[in-house]
C-alpha cells in the first residue's frame, strides 16, 4: 500500500548520482566491458532508474543518454533481486509493443541485475541487449549479478566521497565567516577596552587625576563597552531563537505524543521522538514526505489525508480518528489533531499536525 | 615640537594629549578627527613647514579617508622637504595591519593601542635627538 511512496525514496536516491561526475567512470567504464565480453552481448549499460527517466551513465555499443522511463525494460528489472532475463522481447508480452522492439533499434534480448545499495533499494541495473533472440548461461548470469554488486559497491563509495566532501566544503565555509565574524567582534570589544586600559594607566603611571573628567570619560567608555557586548550577544543569538530553540526541544522530546509541522502541502517538516516511537520512522527518512504516507491505499483514494488539510485551512482546526499506517505497515488507532499556521497576512503556510496513538485505550475496552 | 594625532576617538585623544602634555609640556598637539581632515591642513600648510607636525600618530581605521589611504595621499603630494615620523597606531593586533604597515617605509613604527607612557617617551626622544 505504500509502494508509491517507497518508489519516491527509491527514485530520489537514485537521482542523488546524478549529482556528481563519476570519480571511478574508468573502473566502471571497465565493469561494463566485461560484462558485455563475458556474456557475449554487443551492449552493456549501468542505467540509474528515476521518477520519469532511465539515466544511462555508462555504455558501451550504445550512447550514455537519458531515455524514457516509460519504455525501459530496467523498471521491471528493479523489481528483482535477480537477473532479469527476457531471451526474446518481440514474444514477451510486457514488451512486443514497446518501440524500442517494435521499431529501430529493434530490441530482442535484454538481461539486467539490479543495482541493490546497501539499505536495500534498487537504484538502477546493470543490463545487456541484443538484437537477435538469445539465451545467457548460469555462468554469464552469474557473472553479471557479481558484476552488478561492483559496480553497487564503487558507485556508493563515489557518493559517500561526493556527500563528505559537501560536508567538508560547508564546514569550511561556515568556519571562516565565524572566524570573520570573531575577528570583527574582539575589535569592537578591543576598541572601548583599550580606552578604558589607558584612561586608567594615566592615573597608575601618575600623569592624570581622577577628576570629573576622568571619571566621566571612564562612564562614557565603559558604558559603550557594555552595549558593545550587549550588541554581539544579540547579534550572536536573538533571544527570540533562544526562545524558540526551547521551544522545539522541549517539542522534539515529547514522547506520548507524535508532533510534527507540515508545510502547506502536506510535506513533513520535523520530526519528534513521540512520532518516531509512533510511527517507527527515523527524522531522515521522513523529513520531505508527504503526510500521505501514514494513511491506508483506501483512504489515500478517498483524498482522506488532503481533505483533512482542506478543512484545517478553512475552518483552522481539523480532526479525525482512524487507522493509521507504521512504517512497518502495521496500523495504529490514532486521533489526529491538524492545525492551521498563517502567515502575517492570513495566508496558511503550514500546518502542525498531533497524533495520539489510542491503539491501548481500545484494547482495554474490549479487554 | 607638534605631534599630529589623527584619530576619530574622543577618549584616545584624551588619553595622548595627556600623556604628551605630561611628558613634553612644550609640545603643541594637532588634533585631526580623520585622514581627510589631516590630508586637508597639510595642503593648507604646505608652504609653511614649521606649522606642519613633525610627529604624526596615524589611526587606521577612519570614516572618509582611512589611515592607509591618508599615507597615499600624503605620498602623492609630495611636499619638499616634508618627512615626518610617523606612528601608526593600531586598535587590533591584526595580522593584516603588520603586513601592511612592512609596505610603507614612510612609517617608522606600529604601535598598539593604548600606548603606554613609555612609548611616548621612546617617541618624543627620538625625535628630539633627530631620531
Amino acid at each position: 500500500m505504500n509502494s508509491l511512496n517507497d518508489e519516491d525514496i527509491r527514485s530520489q536516491t537514485a537521482e542523488l548520482f546524478l549529482n556528481f561526475e563519476f570519480s571511478k567512470q574508468t573502473e566502471l567504464q571497465n565493469i561494463v566491458d566485461l560484462a558485455s565480453q563475458l556474456c557475449d552481448k554487443p551492449v552493456a549499460l549501468l542505467t540509474l532508474l528515476g521518477k520519469e527517466i532511465n539515466w544511462i551513465r555508462v555504455a558501451v555499443g550504445f550512447q550514455t543518454k537519458p531515455m524514457p522511463r516509460e519504455t525501459s525494460f530496467c523498471q521491471f528489472a528493479i523489481q528483482k533481486s535477480e537477473v532479469m532475463i527476457v531471451s526474446d522481447a518481440s514474444q514477451d508480452p510486457r514488451f512486443n509493443d514497446n518501440p524500442l522492439v517494435q521499431s529501430s533499434p529493434h530490441v530482442r534480448f535484454y538481461a539486467g541485475a539490479p543495482l541493490i545499495l546497501n539499505d536495500g533499494l534498487k537504484i538502477g541495473t546493470l543490463c545487456l541487449f541484443d538484437l537477435k533472440p538469445s539465451t545467457m548461461s548460469e555462468l554469464q548470469e552469474r557473472t553479471l549479478l557479481t558484476l552488478s554488486k561492483q559496480v553497487t559497491a564503487l558507485l556508493e563509495l563515489d557518493l559517500s566521497r561526493f556527500l563528505l566532501e559537501k560536508q567538508i566544503a560547508e564546514t569550511v565555509t561556515k568556519n571562516e565567516s565565524l572566524k570573520k565574524i570573531a575577528f570583527m567582534q574582539s575589535h569592537e570589544i578591543r576598541h572601548p577596552l583599550s580606552n578604558i586600559i589607558g584612561l586608567v594607566n594615566l592615573v597608575r603611571d601618575g600623569v592624570a587625576e581622577v577628576d570629573e573628567n576622568w571619571l566621566t570619560l571612564l562612564g562614557e567608555e565603559t558604558h559603550n563597552l557594555d552595549s558593545k557586548i550587549k550588541d554581539i550577544v544579540m547579534e550572536s543569538l536573538a533571544i527570540k531563537d533562544l526562545k524558540a530553540l526551547r521551544y522545539q526541544k522541549m517539542v522534539e522530546e515529547i514522547e506520548d505524543y507524535a508532533i510534527l509541522i507540515l508545510d502547506e502541502k502536506g510535506y513533513i517538516e520535523n520530526w519528534n521522538r513521540g512520532a518516531e516511537k509512533l510511527k517507527g520512522y527515523k527524522a531522515n527518512e521522513i523529513i520531505g514526505q508527504n503526510f500521505s504516507i501514514f494513511y491506508s491505499g483506501q483512504d489515500q483514494l478517498e483524498k482522506r489525508h488532503l481533505n483533512l488539510i482542506e478543512e484545517a485551512s478553512q475552518q483552522g482546526t481539523a480532526r479525525d480518528t482512524g487507522w493509521r499506517v507504521r512504517k512497518d505497515a502495521t496500523q495504529f488507532w490514532g486521533q489526529v489533531t491538524i492545525t492551521a499556521i498563517h502567515d502575517y497576512d492570513g495566508k496558511v503556510i503550514g500546518f502542525t499536525k498531533v497524533t495520539k496513538d489510542l491503539s491501548n485505550t481500545i484494547i482495554s475496552k474490549f479487554c | 615640537m607638534i605631534i599630529g594625532v589623527i584619530d576619530d576617538d574622543l577618549v584616545y585623544k584624551f588619553v595622548v594629549r595627556t600623556l604628551i602634555g605630561r611628558t613634553s609640556p612644550t609640545s603643541s598637539i594637532i588634533e585631526l578627527n580623520d585622514g581627510q581632515e589631516a590630508i586637508e591642513f597639510i595642503n593648507q600648510n604646505k608652504y609653511q613647514l614649521s606649522a606642519l607636525p613633525d610627529i604624526i600618530l596615524l589611526d587606521i581605521n577612519m570614516p572618509r579617508l582611512n589611515g592607509w589611504q591618508f599615507l597615499d595621499q600624503l605620498r602623492d603630494s609630495s611636499i619638499a622637504h616634508y618627512s615626518p615620523s610617523i606612528y601608526m597606531v593600531s586598535s587590533s593586533s591584526d595580522i593584516g595591519d603588520i603586513t601592511m604597515a612592512r609596505t610603507y617605509k614612510e612609517i617608522t613604527r606600529l604601535i598598539s593601542k593604548p600606548i603606554p607612557l613609555q612609548v611616548i617617551r621612546e617617541i618624543l626622544s627620538q625625535a628630539n635627538t633627530g631620531h
